[in-house]
């Protein structure tokens, strides 16, 4: 493998999203909306020199959890699938590059062009709330930026598994809003419905809450703003029996085996349907 | 490749900035500004004079030869841990130590009318049956002041002593032992009318002041603790301008009748039990002028008023960032809330139980309600009161109560959603807790409680910032730039 070929191919990834009107769209979005909370914040505090972790300051975690896998699915499962679709693949894979340089450049690419939407988004807010309230609670938004990465990226490895099996764009875009649905709102509403229907024990909740690697995310931003996780109730209490100081690195490691789980699983579900 | 030597470094060099400010932060101790040594009366000419190359190089021997109501100055120096039996003042100059070795007290007082001040006093034993303590005390009128202790298992440990004073003194317990195997920094045991005030009281277990009345305790500061002052069957006391941060209960007042409890910062009370006010079984109390701050709760009422006819009195307190603002039992009432400003709390109100809030507690006294900063409402007239009442409901909170597993799901996007859908189908309302029915549209301010101290670096922030919004422009800046991949090729 050839890094300079996938330094190339990086470049030309990253240079088709800024070109990508879905990417436009949804960088402008994030970073609106964060200013837009920035701005409540700031509001919500009402007065100099008291700021902290409120309800306003908690819609971050909600915003993030909206936006962040929304933008890695969809511009994940559009990723192989439009470059197949507009034969861009093939004419690629004809050129003395291997599918594993073009995979790794193009998850490279949207990777960074991923982390520099959150990046702009989290910074400029951060200025923003500077800029209006002289300080109190400027904080937030770059203590929440590695995990938003690692959420952002985890769910473009998701969709890039989603990508490798569609043939059509459109139909690679639709199975990745189902999954972003899913993933937001079904599993948790289901769970929530079943530990009210049926009695399942905290350990067991918190187990089955934390294999979706949005609710890992969900908890270790808990934890990184209010430094514990006593909100939880019983299942955090669970949480802080089995890994104790080590919470925050198991939610993350959860994240990460999904992360690297489906970058694998889409390499080789690609390279199936490829070089079949 | 100039350019691109340029843009490589200026990123480079914002980063270094704001790696720099991670470093630079002010490593400044938290301090709230409370603590001060007290002014003490004037040594005169005829003072015994006890250093350790003076012809009086025995304190011990001193005091006990000593008249009743002479000065003995100890002049710097090490001294074994003395008593004292008979009345008399007790000045250290320069900071004598009284070390206890771990064996011990450091200073016991068995008389009325004795003074001790200006001495560093370590390291006493470790045993709860005999009260190990830096200074202790049995006797009225004695005056505690401008001690140092360390490495003490109790601080000031007092009983019966009436109309004493404790002031100026530092405390801090043993570091790396946990809060319950610590001793207490204060302890006041059946001794009315005592005066505790601008004391800085560190990492022990807690600070009591039981079965003694009309004790006053004001600014003092209060950190790493487990009680910062635990009132229990005292009467009339007042807390008023005092510091209580990173404890795991602030203030916590049992049974008793009478108390004020008025313009303090109770910050961080964290942890499983954490209230920033506990109120359990108290008759009659007023609570104004309070910052409560990021406490786990930061009021709880158990039962409080507990006689008929007595009236809790709670107004002008802020009460903001606390995961739930007040934590009441459904039994408690004659609760008068008005004019206090309920900011952010992650729920503004819990019912510590089962069913709703008792009716008897008013939230509004006059015309007068409390801010609320989740008020959807409006104020056409502009008289400063919302023209429709304060409801608190949320379908979300009341399932959390319900069914407590569900907590784990706290700002997961399908709560919201529930909440949503509660607002839009009114089919499945939530039974409002508690109405105040002229909500105040502005929040009151605090006053004259201790301003909350903010660790957070804004140098930190804005550097970072800029680095990443540098980084994302070189990013930008290479993808536009042709063949730049090919390394300039």
């Amino acid at each position: 493998m050839s890094s300079r070929s996938v330094l190339t191919l990086t470049q030309r990834e990253l240079l088709d999203a800024l070109r990508n009107r879905w990417f436009i769209v949804y960088a402008a979005a994030f970073l609106v909306l964060c200013i837009s909370l920035a701005a409540m914040i700031v509001n919500s505090a009402g007065y100099a020199g008291i700021s902290g972790f409120g309800r306003t300051a908690a819609g971050l975690i909600n915003l993030v959890l909206f936006l962040a896998p929304l933008m890695g699915l969809t511009l994940g499962a559009q990723s192989l699938s439009a470059e197949r679709e507009q034969g861009t693949l093939a004419y690629l894979l004809a050129q003395p590059v291997s599918l594993g340089e073009i995979f790794l450049a193009k998850f490279l690419g949207l990777a960074i062009a991923i982390a520099g939407a959150i990046a702009i988004g989290f910074s400029i807010s951060s200025l923003a709330i500077m800029y209006w309230s002289g300080g109190a609670g400027v904080g937030i938004f770059l203590r929440l930026l590695p995990l938003t990465l690692l959420l952002g990226w985890t769910t473009l490895a998701i969709g890039f598994v989603i990508s490798a099996v569609s043939d059509k764009t459109v139909s690679a875009l639709g199975i990745g809003v189902v999954a972003w649905l899913l993933l937001v709102l079904i599993g948790d509403l289901g769970l929530m419905g079943a530990s009210v229907a049926v009695s399942i024990s905290p350990g067991m909740l918190l187990t089955l809450t934390i294999v979706n690697p949005l609710e890992s995310f969900r908890i270790a931003s808990i934890l990184q703003l209010r430094n514990s996780i006593e909100l939880l109730g019983p299942s955090g209490l669970v949480a802080n029996d089995r890994f104790g100081d080590l919470t925050l690195w198991v939610l993350v490691g959860v994240m990460i085996v999904w992360l690297t789980g489906a970058t694998m699983l889409a390499y080789v579900l690609a390279r199936r349907r490829e070089l079949q | 490749m100039s350019g691109a030597r340029i843009v490589l470094a200026l990123v480079l060099g914002s980063w270094l900035i704001a790696g720099y400010t991670t470093f630079a932060k002010d490593a400044e101790e938290t301090s709230s500004g409370l603590f001060h040594l007290v002014e003490t009366d004037p040594v005169p000419d005829d003072a015994i004079r006890v250093c350790e190359s003076c012809a009086n190089n025995d304190l011990q021997a001193t005091i006990d030869s000593a008249d009743e109501g002479v000065v003995i100055v100890v002049v710097g120096g090490s001294w074994a841990p003395v008593s004292i039996d008979k009345p008399l003042r007790l000045a250290g100059e320069d900071w004598p130590v009284i070390d206890a070795m771990g064996k011990g007290s450091g200073i016991t007082i068995a008389s009325a009318d004795v003074t001790v001040e200006g001495f560093d006093i370590r390291s006493t034993g470790r045993s709860f049956d005999h009260e190990d303590s830096g200074i202790y005390f049995e006797g009225e009128r004695v005056r505690i002041l401008n001690n140092r202790l360390s490495e003490v298992l109790f601080g000031v440990n007092g009983a019966l002593g009436h109309d004493s004073e404790i002031a100026g003194n530092t405390i801090s317990g043993q570091t790396g032992v946990s809060e319950g195997l610590r001793g207490d920094g204060l302890k006041i045991w059946y001794s009315h009318r005592v005066q505790i005030h601008n004391n800085d009281i560190r990492n022990v277990r807690d600070s009591l002041v039981w079965y003694s009345n009309e004790c006053n305790v004001y600014e003092n500061s209060v950190q790493g603790s487990r009680y910062g002052f635990h009132f229990m069957n005292s009467d009339d006391g007042v807390a008023r301008r005092n510091s209580l941060v990173d404890n795991s209960v602030g203030i916590y007042i049992m049974y008793g009748k009478r108390f004020t409890v008025a313009d303090n910062l109770l910050e961080g009370s964290r942890g499983p039990s954490g209230q920033g006010l506990g109120l359990k079984e108290v008759d009659g109390f007023e609570v104004t002028g309070n910052l409560i701050y990021d406490n786990r709760v930061g009021i709880y009422n158990d039962n409080s008023p507990y006689s008929i006819g007595q009236i809790g009195w709670l107004s002008d307190n802020v009460i903001a960032y606390n995961d739930s603002g007040l934590g009441i039992v459904p039994s408690a009432r004659d609760n008068i809330y008005t004019h206090n400003s309920f900011v952010e709390n992650l729920e503004q109100v819990t019912v510590l139980g089962s069913g709703a809030l008792s009716s008897g507690n008013q939230w509004s006294y006059e015309g007068v309600g409390n801010f609320w900063s989740d008020y959807s409402g409006y104020d056409a007239d502009g008289d400063g009161v919302g023209d429709i009442p304060y409801q608190n409901t949320s379908i979300a909170e009341e399932l959390r109560r319900t069914h407590p597993q569900l907590q784990l799901f706290r700002f997961s996007l399908a709560e919201r959603a529930i909440d949503f859908a509660a607002q839009a189908m009114p089919l499945f309302e939530a039974e409002a807790i508690l109405m105040d029915d002229s909500p105040l549209v502005n929040a009151p301010t605090p006053q004259n409680a201790p301003e909350v101290t903010s660790n957070e670096s804004t140098l930190h922030t804005t550097a970072l910032s800029v680095s990443l919004m540098a980084t994302v422009g070189a990013g930008i800046w290479w993808a536009r730039r042709p063949g730049a991949g090919l390394g300039g090729a």
